[in-house]
């Protein structure tokens, strides 16, 4: 029997319609980690629950405030959950992590999962407009994203990663879910890419977000998260066998 | 009846002990390294390959673009990086076997190191 995690809260957060969850999970140049971080930071989400499991998350615990917590953390608005992980997870967390919040997102009725990663593509410095794919769970869902021009459908290939569990998981439970998939570096902090995807992100959910706050502070979110950059390019290999996280 | 070594053999072991030695010196430099930039930190990079070149991309957050120095030995390229906080910084790269450690340049690219290896 495969361990689930435990998801302890200290309130039951009370969600407007339409309701949306975003993943924010280290992967492909941090491309999601960023963006939910920025949301959190920026909406100024309120944090009200932790994603637990002793056997699944390496022994690290994030500390805010002086009070030790789990590195996997809920944050919510009035219509939007966010999951923000702190950490890099290891390989055998991330179907149990899958199960976890797509079971999470039922018991809430959230009406859409939105992932995001990178696409690591070798001449990323020399781009100045990043392409944006999707993938999803759902007929329906890929319909209303095939009406966005600025999105194009990833067609054939393979999605490997902390994403890829997540999309299974939602597929064979009926939940729409989105991955946005954004060309980005494999393994250095991307907030470029991350911008491109909130510009997307913001527009899609209805929310003012301040994206050219993101690539002012780019210079320092690349200082600062480059702890979590190492951690998650020694952990990515494992989630791919040596492929890239994203690859068509 | 006495066997002498073939000439294969021969130059077998006269390949492995250049291949021993030039181990040893790289290991050599490679301490000696650590000792003088035992404060420097290692910058997050990452490698791509095309048919030409090899090609390093470094990131330096709040790189001091004037800092930027880079040492070239026959196995190791070595290049030291500041940044505007005062963070100093250290890569060493070792060089492989088919590129030319004399092509080794650098730019700056964006905010980003950019070292380029030619292939021999």
């Amino acid at each position: 029997m495969v361990e689930e995690f435990k998801i302890i809260e200290k309130y039951i957060p009370q969600l407007s319609k339409p309701s949306y969850m975003l993943i924010g999970l280290p992967d492909a140049g941090l491309v999601g980690g960023i963006v939910s971080e920025y949301l959190i930071n920026n909406l100024q989400l309120k944090e009200y629950g932790e994603l637990y499991s002793p056997d699944l998350l390496p022994p690290i615990s994030h500390v805010s405030n002086g009070q030790v917590m789990s590195p996997v953390k809920l944050y919510h608005s009035s219509n939007l959950i966010v999951v923000h992980s702190w950490i890099a997870l290891p390989v055998n967390a991330l179907y149990p992590l899958a199960k976890s919040i797509v079971s999470y997102a039922k018991k809430y009725d959230i009406n859409t999962i939105i992932s995001i990663t990178g696409i690591p593509v070798p001449n990323r410095l020399d781009l100045q407009e990043l392409n944006t794919y999707w993938v999803t769970s759902t007929e329906d869902l890929a319909e209303e994203l095939s009406k966005y021009p600025e999105i194009k459908k990833f067609t054939e290939g393979y999605v490997a990663g902390p994403y890829a569990p997540i999309l299974l998981e939602s597929k064979f439970n009926g939940i729409r879910n989105f991955l946005l998939v954004v060309e980005s570096f494999q393994d250095l902090p991307d907030p470029e890419a991350s911008a491109k995807a909130l510009q997307f992100i913001s527009k899609y959910i209805g929310i003012a977000v301040d994206i050219s706050g993101l690539l002012k502070e780019a210079e320092e979110i690349r200082d600062r998260i480059r702890g979590l950059m190492e951690q998650t390019k020694r952990q990515m290999p494992e989630y791919s066998l040596g492929r890239p996280s994203t690859y068509a | 009846m006495p066997a002498g070594k073939s000439l294969h053999d021969l130059i077998k072991s006269i390949i492995e002990e250049e291949e021993r030695r030039i181990r040893e010196t790289v290991e050599k430099i490679e301490e000696e390294i650590e000792k003088e930039f035992a404060d420097f930190e290692t910058p997050l990079y990452t490698v791509n390959e095309s048919s030409n070149e090899y090609d390093y991309l470094v990131d330096i957050p709040y790189l001091d673009p004037d800092s930027v120095h880079i040492k070239r030995t026959q196995n190791l390229i070595i290049v030291t990086f500041k940044n505007k906080r005062g963070k100093n910084y250290l890569l060493k790269i070792r060089t492989p076997v088919d590129a030319d450690p004399n092509s080794a340049t650098f730019y700056i690219v964006r905010g980003y190191v950019r070292i380029v290896l030619k292939r021999k």
